[in-house]
């Protein structure tokens, strides 16, 4: 099973990728939350013919991606799981709105293929920004800042060891899939109907895990409260940083830069 | 530091009639190494287990410092009694070593400096100060043993119980535990099936047998009793 | 059934992320108030954790030769309670955004609303609960994870098809969507329907204390019914929703239609009055036309032009500035 093992490593690469020391790992976690929130939300809010208006924006990943040391093959797997929908929309209005927008020599672009296109540009775009986000901020670290902003801390353990406790129950699903399949040469997967059995299993021995768990932290005083800790300065690259990246933003989404440099050319 | 047993009682569950623990009765006493011996389900885990105040006994009485612990008191028993668990996964619960080592005192008031001043001493003690960023999912078992008595000793606690430590470790890590266990000043009570272990580490052994004490002495006299060894199913 | 955010509007997006917000928030509460939280905690961390993992554990559907996997909203809430059920299924569903990018950012509160509350909150509560109540025999078992399944499924892909609708950026017909959608949505749950049961069952047998805790759980507090507060939820995000929406589709895009709103010009002069409210800085560029702006008409061939050349130009200084750090990074 391909994804069981790979996933494990996926997560930790991008963790330690995480972990890095570079301007933007730097950055407060805040700041990163926000500016990545705002420019999904702007990426967004492009209607489908402005295709060119949206072009601007991929310097925010150009320039980003290499200071922060993120390899772009990272973005392979990541667009392989948001691309089904897109292209689905995508094609769907190519053949709904034959409507021609302009005509290029004897050929006419319909608004269909514009919002294509668009939809294309909104996916790498929405993609990348968060990959971004992840790659550059520890899980914790968004957890913790989720809290700060005011998510119950009821969820915020629940997030931080529902991530910790990933690795353990792959592991042991990956081994009870192994010892399975070692036993059933026929089928390289589950059959449906030892389904309920092997899952079965691993809920009971994840109670056990969760009971066991429980008691340990109990027994170093787990009162039901979580604290995570540290905090993070909010220093003047963050507020510079924050104010450059959302007046461009604001700037790019009504300034057409494209057009611009289009027009400068001719 | 004085822990006292007093006549313990435990059950099994609430239905079954029979006892994991008769009338367990012994004490500890400062800076002793006590090893816990017997063969499975003679309750050993059960015993450590009570005295953490995870298991509530049915009669009889643990006592710290003349302090007999209650419900209420259990939260400042746990400050001085830790305990390393059996399977040390299921005690990193937090995703980087230092946030495991710092969630113990965190839940006790300590204020964030003196936590990493406590929490960088301990794993230099132990020799793991390189892994305090590291994944605990991506410790190998010894270092996973190692990062679990870290969060324990970070509570400065006066008694250590450790419920098999040596199970799943190489021979290597096995030396490097007991060398670091032979260093420590707190109070000791193994539960092992590491006879070597006992004989290396502790002075004194307490041998149960289906919920009873059996013997309770000179770990070297008691290793020489073949018989009696036997008979409890070592 | 994850959605990315390509196909969604602002609107639709932040209107879902109000509402799930809202919803676990209300969890958190009735967690709370159970007094179940301190020990849940741990068991919800680890099952999160075993939903993550169950979800990559694929089978082989019987006499089709293709493969699936379980979501396992309901089976959660069948082991858990609702409540916790859907706060975990929240958790799992953030670390899928942000490791693997299966669901989008913005389309977090659609994920978690569609994947969570339908099967968690809605169709367990509905369905499965009353079901369950009447005894926990294997048939009923069987009957209750089938029915709420399958339900809570189709919930989720309508919702699925009616979150991308009211975003307008997909011109994809309701009906049409709606009819590939729930079909594939019906065997998908049937199957899970089963496999949920299976599971069920397999820990009745084995240890029974576990369910019969969480189905006959205590009673919710009597001036409070789920339906009153699910209802209210469900009609504030139809109107949220589908209100914004209606404004953005009324003008081609809502932020126009706000800024037009801030500087009072018209269409036409509406690039000139946006820069001059940005203090005249780019002001030697408010005189040419923004021809995305002008909603819907055929724009001039110049400006099409200028638009294509620049995309290209943009692009290719992204790229040489992008690889120019790359390079001084090194």
């Amino acid at each position: 099973m391909p994804t069981l093992r790979g996933s494990v490593n996926g997560i930790d690469s991008l963790e330690r990728l995480a972990m890095g020391k570079s301007p933007i790992h730097r950055l407060h976690p805040a700041v990163k939350l926000a500016t990545t929130i705002a420019y999904v939300i702007t990426v967004l809010s492009f209607p489908s013919r402005d295709v060119s208006g949206l072009m601007a924006f991929i310097f925010y990943p150009a320039i980003i991606m290499p200071i922060a040391g993120i390899p772009y093959r990272l973005l392979m797997g990541r667009l392989m799981a948001a691309l089904p929908f897109s292209l689905m929309g995508g094609a769907s209005n190519l053949f709904f709105l034959r409507e021609p927008a302009f005509v290029l020599g004897s050929f006419s672009v319909t608004f269909g293929m514009l919002s294509f296109v668009s939809i294309m540009q909104k996916t790498l775009l929405s993609v990348l920004a968060v990959l971004i986000l992840a790659a550059t901020t520890p899980f914790a670290d968004i957890t913790r800042q989720l809290t700060r902003l005011g998510m119950p801390r009821v969820i915020s353990l629940q997030f931080v060891m529902t991530y910790r406790y990933l690795f353990a129950l792959i592991s042991e699903a990956y081994s009870m899939f192994t010892a399975y399949t070692l036993r059933s040469p026929q089928t390289r997967m589950i059959q449906m109907k030892d389904m309920g059995s092997f899952l079965g299993q691993l809920v009971l021995r994840s109670f056990d895990r969760g009971e066991n768990v429980y008691q340990a932290m109990k027994c170093r005083g787990f009162q039901g409260v979580y604290n995570s800790g540290a905090r993070f300065a909010f220093r003047f690259a963050d507020a510079a940083y924050s104010l450059v990246f959302l007046s461009v933003l604001f700037a790019l989404r009504f300034f057409n830069l494209s057009v611009f440099l289009g027009e400068l050319v001719r | 530091m004085k822990l006292e047993v007093v006549n313990l009682n435990v059950k099994y569950d609430a239905e079954d009639a029979r006892r994991a623990l008769r009338g367990v009765t012994f004490s500890l006493s400062d800076g002793e190494r006590v090893a816990l011996l017997g063969a499975n389900g003679a309750g050993k885990s059960t015993l450590l287990l009570t005295l953490v105040g995870v298991v509530h006994p049915e009669s009889g009485e643990v006592a710290i410092d003349n302090a007999i612990t209650t419900k209420d008191t259990l939260r400042h028993l746990r400050s001085k009694v830790g305990m390393a668990f059996q399977n040390p996964d299921d005690q990193l619960f937090m995703p980087s070593l230092y946030e495991d080592v710092a969630f113990g005192p965190r839940n006790y008031g300590v204020s964030e400096p003196e936590i990493a001043d406590r929490a960088n001493a301990v794993l230099t003690q132990l020799g793991i100060s390189h892994l305090r960023e590291r994944m605990t999912h991506r410790l190998s078992g010894g270092e996973k043993r190692l990062a679990a008595l870290a969060g324990i000793l970070v509570m400065e606690p006066s008694v250590l119980l450790m419920d098999e430590p040596t199970s799943f470790l190489d021979g290597r890590s096995r030396r490097r535990l007991i060398e670091i266990l032979r260093g420590l000043p707190q109070a000791m009570l193994i539960a092992t099936h590491d006879i070597a272990l006992a004989s290396e580490l502790c002075g004194r052994t307490i041998l149960l047998q289906e919920g009873q004490v059996r013997a309770d002495g000179d770990t070297k006299t008691i290793l020489a009793d073949a018989a009696l060894l036997d008979e409890c199913g070592l | 059934m994850h959605m990315a955010d390509a196909l969604l509007s602002p609107a639709v997006g932040g209107a879902m992320t109000a509402v799930s917000v809202a919803t676990i928030a209300y969890a958190v509460k009735r967690i709370s108030k159970d007094g179940l939280d301190e020990k849940k905690i741990p068991m919800m961390g680890v099952m999160g954790a075993f939903v993550f993992a169950a979800q990559m554990i694929n089978f082989t559907i019987p006499g089709t030769g293709s493969s699936g996997h379980i979501g396992g909203g309901v089976l959660l809430a069948a082991l858990l309670g609702p409540f916790p059920a859907l706060i975990v299924l929240a958790s799992v569903l953030l670390v899928q955004c942000l490791f693997f990018a299966d669901g989008g950012l913005l389309a977090y509160g659609c994920n978690v609303f569609n994947m969570g509350v339908c099967a968690c909150l809605l169709s367990y509560k509905i369905f499965y609960q009353p079901i369950a109540k009447m005894g926990l025999t294997r048939r009923n078992v069987l009957l209750a994870s089938i029915v709420s399944v399958v339900l809570g499924l189709q919930a989720g892909s309508f919702g699925v098809v009616l979150e991308t609708y009211l975003s307008g950026v997909a011109e994809l017909p309701f009906k049409s969507f709606l009819v590939l959608m729930q079909p594939i949505h019906l065997a998908i749950g049937l199957i899970e329907g089963v496999i949920t049961a299976s599971v069920l069952n397999f820990i009745q047998s084995a240890r029974p204390e576990l369910l019969s805790s969480v189905a006959f759980e205590t009673k919710l507090a009597p001036h409070l019914s789920m339906k009153k507060v699910i209802a209210p939820l469900l009609v504030l995000t139809a109107l949220v929703g589908g209100g914004l929406s209606i404004f953005a589709s009324a003008y081609p895009d809502g932020l126009e239609w706000s800024i037009e709103g801030i500087t009072g010009s018209a269409d036409i002069e509406r690039a000139g009055g946006v820069y001059e409210t940005m203090g005249g800085v780019i002001e030697r560029t408010a005189f040419m036309p923004d021809y995305a702006f002008a909603g819907g008409e055929g724009a001039p061939i110049e400006t099409a032009t200028a638009g294509i050349v620049g995309s290209v130009i943009t692009l290719a200084i992204a790229g040489g500035v992008g690889f120019a750090v790359a390079k001084i990074k090194k």
